[in-house]
């Protein structure tokens, strides 16, 4: 570990676990990074020698969340008393049942208010899969969404 | 994003907020320098239990219809389980055993008559191609005009080589390798958009994707590979991972994959080939909420949907993503479950579907073996935890989960293969003669022992 990675990490923690609370939900995300440290730890060893470590980092976050879906027995992804009356259980439930991949790209890009190119960076794909997750979430969404 | 796109809704704003204020927050403490500290402990919480039970519940009473099948009693099977038989031992050759590239680089795998390629992905993900030759793996570099490692859709072999489709900055590309001087060629390029399936109906080959408006699945054909025209296709928004039958007449059956319930639809294959408005008709599929999963009471639903859909002697086999299986009665208590399952839709005609549950692993990839096919399945982890080493430091981290490999006549039937090298994820290509070349990037998960093992799976006898 360089002696840098602490700060890195610093930078970096808070924008993670809130991205990682997207991908398995905030009772797991925690244990999610947990397992990113260890694997780059394992693996890399330090972050110090990347460019820009930003995207290493959320690109490991998505990888993990892959893995961390398979191999966990999972709390539920929120709980009713985590989250005010004002919201529509069957949104929160429609959002939490897209594929991850699609919802990081909903929330990277009309809630972090990303540009598709960022999005993507983040994510570890192409543009045009980031417009397709948008596609076929927005074609999941329509209908609940529509009725509001 | 303009403020009236669907996806900037109000009611999603506050989806996202509410995630955010309920994250956590994590100290460096938490996430301590191994000098003679702990790394980062995982914790075990004894409450999971009893949460994710309410989870159930809370599933079974909210869960949309697009996403989630509910069975409210056991009954009998319209099409039977999915079993496992015996195992089985089949014949295997070592090629080569090496570490050739950093661990879980490991992206692609083609065979063609030039030998055996590997992709990998590099640090700043680009993609690097590898030939297996006599003195082992040899790279070959990155190559600039191959797509990003991991994001091409896989290839299809046609008469005269292999082609690969994929994004490269913000366009669509298929990619044709060259048989005679094994270089990669751009054939086909659609700016801003996506290709999301390459499929050979006998012979003829057809793409589907979107261009830049992602409204509307376009289709593209070619009878050489090199020249490509739009073909006529239906408004759909389906995803097609569909397999094109070798005669080219009976049909190719497409699939739509969006996390959803996935939805089989047998096409014509003239619809596309030769403009003549062939027939559609939709697939019959058997009511999944009718499947039992060997519990009482509970749901399911398929996060990754239908992941590839196989042509071989035993018809149409399609196979999703794992299950999710919630419910159950032990004794007297209702217990949750995660079943480690997927769902195997199998066709004589790509018309008439039935529908077989494979429990207790998830096939990750299907490929025709010989007259039979092969699967390479995730089964689940002793336990959630391992105690590792790192530097020193003992620490917890997640299990592994293991892999193994198994054998089918037709689809529903499955032998474990029990003599195969150590199983990391390996991944798997038919040969022309029906063989199946596997390579295996084993890893362990304190990083003390890396290697990676390409041997082949004799179909004959």
């Amino acid at each position: 570990m360089g002696v840098n990675d602490e700060a890195i990490w610093r930078k970096h923690s808070g924008e993670l676990v809130r991205f990682a609370s997207v991908l398995v939900g905030p009772g797991d995300a925690e244990d999610l990074l947990s397992s990113v440290v260890v694997r780059i730890l394992s693996s890399r060893g330090s972050l110090e020698s990347l460019d820009d470590p930003r995207p290493y980092l959320f690109r490991a976050v998505v990888n993990e969340a892959k893995n961390f879906r398979r191999r966990s027995r999972r709390a539920p992804l929120m709980t009713e008393d985590q989250y005010s009356v004002e919201l529509r259980p069957e949104v929160l439930h429609a959002v939490m049942g897209l594929p991850p991949q699609q919802r990081a790209a909903v929330y990277l890009t009309y809630w972090r208010d990303l540009p598709i190119s960022e999005t993507s960076e983040l994510l570890g794909c192409r543009p045009g899969t980031v417009k397709r997750y948008l596609f076929l979430a927005r074609n999941r969404l329509k209908e609940l969404l529509s009725d509001a | 994003m303009p403020e009236t796109d669907l996806l900037g809704h109000p009611d999603l704003r506050k989806v996202w907020n509410v995630i955010e204020s309920n994250a956590p927050t994590v100290e460096w403490t938490d996430i301590t320098s191994p000098v003679g500290q702990p790394v980062t402990t995982r914790r075990i919480r004894p409450a999971r239990k009893a949460v994710a039970l309410l989870a159930v519940v809370a599933l079974v009473l909210f869960a949309g219809n697009e996403t989630v099948g509910v069975f409210a009693a056991r009954r009998a099977l319209a099409a039977g389980p999915a079993v496992a038989e015996p195992p089985i031992q089949l014949q295997i050759e070592t090629i080569h055993n090496s570490k050739p590239w950093p661990a879980e680089a490991l992206r692609d795998l083609s065979v063609n008559d030039n030998g055996i390629f590997a992709h990998t992905a590099t640090p700043d993900d680009a993609s690097e191609q590898w030939q297996l030759t006599d003195a082992g793996w040899t790279n070959l570099g990155v190559d600039a005009s191959l797509v990003t490692a991991g994001e091409t859709v896989d290839g299809i072999r046609y008469v005269a080589g292999r082609l690969h489709a994929g994004e490269a900055e913000d366009t669509a590309v298929i990619l044709r390798l060259d048989p005679e001087s094994e270089d990669w060629e751009t054939v086909f390029t659609v700016t801003g958009g996506n290709i999301a399936a390459l499929i050979n109906v006998g012979g003829q080959l057809v793409a589907f994707g979107h261009e830049e408006d992602y409204e509307t699945l376009r289709a593209w054909k070619s009878v050489d590979g090199t020249s490509w025209t739009s073909a006529e296709v239906e408004q759909s928004d389906s995803a097609y991972v569909g397999s094109g039958t070798s005669d080219g007449k009976v049909g190719v059956a497409v699939g739509y994959q969006d996390g959803s319930l996935p939805l089989i639809e047998r096409r014509d294959a003239s619809i596309w080939l030769d403009d003549s408005k062939g027939s559609t008709s939709a697939a019959a599929l058997p009511d999944l909420g009718s499947l039992g999963f060997g519990y009482s009471i509970g749901g399911f639903r398929i996060p990754d949907g239908l992941e590839d859909v196989v042509h071989g002697e035993q018809g149409f086999v399609a196979y999703t993503g794992y299950l999710q299986v919630w419910g159950g009665f032990e004794g007297l208590t209702l217990q949750p479950r995660e079943a480690w399952a997927s769902l195997v839709l199998r066709s004589n005609d790509g018309n008439q579907w039935t529908a077989h549950v494979l429990t207790d692993f998830a096939i990750y990839q299907m490929v025709p073996f010989g007259d039979g096919l092969l699967a390479a399945a995730a089964l689940p982890p002793d336990s959630d935890t391992q105690t590792i080493e790192v530097d020193g430091v003992t620490t917890e981290a997640a299990s592994a989960v293991a892999n193994k490999l198994y054998y089918s006549d037709d689809g529903l039937t499955w032998r474990e293969l029990t003599n195969s090298p150590e199983l990391g994820k390996p991944l798997l290509a038919t040969t022309d003669g029906g063989d199946v070349l596997a390579i295996d990037e084993y890893s362990a998960e304190d990083k003390t022992m890396n290697t990676t093992t390409a041997y082949v799976i004799l179909s004959g006898e």
